[in-house]
């Protein structure tokens, strides 16, 4: 338990470090440390919440995944443009008595959120309003990416939730529905852009140059630079 | 998130949301599109809350507030993998060319086996020729274009330009229109979308014409 957290610690000085220095000087990009971006994947238990992540990371389908015990950190180096960007996804356990001592950590600095429900299994997106309850009660910051993923969508005689009413919760929540199988090998790229997905935007997020050059919607995304800025600093870690 | 408020109702309140994704060759002017699709005179929201450009419009239809949630793949093209989770809930595609390139023309055929490949069986499919204010510059015939949505059974062709404010607006009014006609005639509800038992309810809360009976055909 302790060792987690420790690997947490250690790991936010460098992240910090990382974004300073490249917003100072981009000229340095060659010398500044590999940018971090932590997210977490939460949802009911057996869902598949860790067969995603090991699909993302490893390119592969575990034969059989006992359930999570408080948090399992999975690394991949991406590269986006060029930047080298580590994703460390935590793997969270969805069963109450392998995860309350760890609530707390889950959340703590987190730069995107993945919510995972099971197509198959309707109490698991039912569920979902507890999990973003739980994720709004920690504090996380309104421009944290969330995104909804329903999983299992190989299994397609036993879907009970169907796209569109996923399609709306989602959107009632600010949030972009992502519809996969962690199984199917046909699906491992999807899998993939997925979490690509959220890396471009917390690049992009992360790079006010970039930010400006590309969308120039300077006023606002300066606006919410400050308030990313503000939310670092206020980290008592 | 960015909010303008109107007159009109709430976004909240909609009869119908749809999921409409553009796609096409890189530098066709997709991008131009939905910027100007979203700067239109009705209720906006946009969310960056992800890597995709997409934004939310709402439309007044025939007194149906139709939401409409487009998917813009502009700057994603390096990354393949990522227009492929794209496909999956689209209620409708809209590829977009450059009438003034012939290659992006030629490149239709690709993008209409991509909805095939990834998306759902019944998604309905536009096709937009972009850039139309440069008219010396053509190299695409509206003919040639009319010829291929035919031959794919495609729902329309329309030569717009951001640039000069021609037929954006057109473009996703048919769109709404034509999901909202096989709405309520059931021939795109839950069943169909998904694969489900002809049993299952349908979430879009279809409020067609009470005199309307349902297609069997």
């Amino acid at each position: 338990m302790a060792q987690p957290i420790l690997g947490h610690g250690s790991l936010q000085p460098a992240s910090a470090a990382g974004l300073a220095s490249l917003e100072l000087d981009s000229s340095l990009d060659q010398y500044v440390q590999i940018r971090i971006f932590k997210i977490i994947v939460i949802g009911d238990s057996n869902v598949g919440k860790t067969c995603l992540t090991f699909r993302f990371c490893g390119g592969t389908f575990p034969d059989k995944t006992e359930a999570t015990i408080g948090v399992d950190f999975r690394e991949k180096t991406v590269e986006i443009e060029g930047e080298k960007i580590k994703v460390q996804v935590w793997d969270t356990a969805g069963q109450e008595r392998f995860r309350k001592s760890m609530v707390e950590h889950y959340y703590r600095n987190v730069h995107a959120v993945v919510f995972v429900y099971d197509v198959t299994k309707m109490t698991s997106f039912t569920n979902l309003k507890m999990w973003i309850q739980e994720c709004n009660g920690h504090a996380v910051p309104p421009l944290v990416p969330k995104v909804l993923v329903g999983n299992k969508c190989d299994l397609r005689e036993q879907i009970q939730v169907p796209s569109n009413l996923a399609l709306k919760f989602a959107d009632a929540h600010n949030m972009l529905l992502f519809e996969t199988s962690a199984k199917d090998p046909k699906e491992s790229q999807n899998v993939e852009s997925i979490f690509m997905c959220l890396a471009c935007r917390l690049k992009a997020q992360k790079s006010l140059l970039y930010r400006d050059a590309e969308r120039q919607q300077g006023k606002v995304q300066k606006l919410e630079f400050p308030q990313e800025a503000n939310s670092k600093t206020s980290c008592p870690c | 998130m960015h909010f303008s408020s109107s007159a009109r109702a709430a976004d909240e309140n909609f009869d119908y949301l749809f999921k409409i994704i553009l796609i096409g060759d890189s530098n066709v002017g997709k991008t131009c599109v939905v910027q100007h699709f979203k700067s239109g005179v009705y209720t906006e929201t946009q969310q960056n809350t992800i890597g995709v450009d997409f934004t939310v419009r709402s439309l007044d239809i025939d007194g149906k507030k139709v939401k409409m949630q487009v998917w813009d793949t502009a700057g994603q093209e390096r990354f393949r993998t990522i227009t492929q989770s794209y496909y999956r809930s689209a209620h409708a595609a809209i590829i977009a060319y450059d009438l003034t390139r012939r290659s992006t023309f030629e490149s239709i055929p690709h993008w209409i086996h991509e909805i095939e490949k990834y998306g759902a069986a019944n998604v309905v499919i536009m096709l937009i020729g972009n850039k139309c204010d440069l008219w010396e510059k053509r190299h695409v015939l509206f003919e040639d274009a009319c010829t291929l949505a035919e031959k794919y059974g495609l729902l329309a062709v329309l030569e717009t330009s951001a640039k000069e404010s021609k037929n954006i607006e057109e473009v996703f009014v048919l769109m709404a229109k034509e999901l909202i006609a096989r709405n309520s005639l059931h021939l795109y509800g839950e069943s169909a979308l998904n694969g489900l038992p002809l049993d299952s309810s349908p979430v879009l809360m279809a409020q067609g014409p009470s005199e309307k009976t349902h297609c069997t055909c």
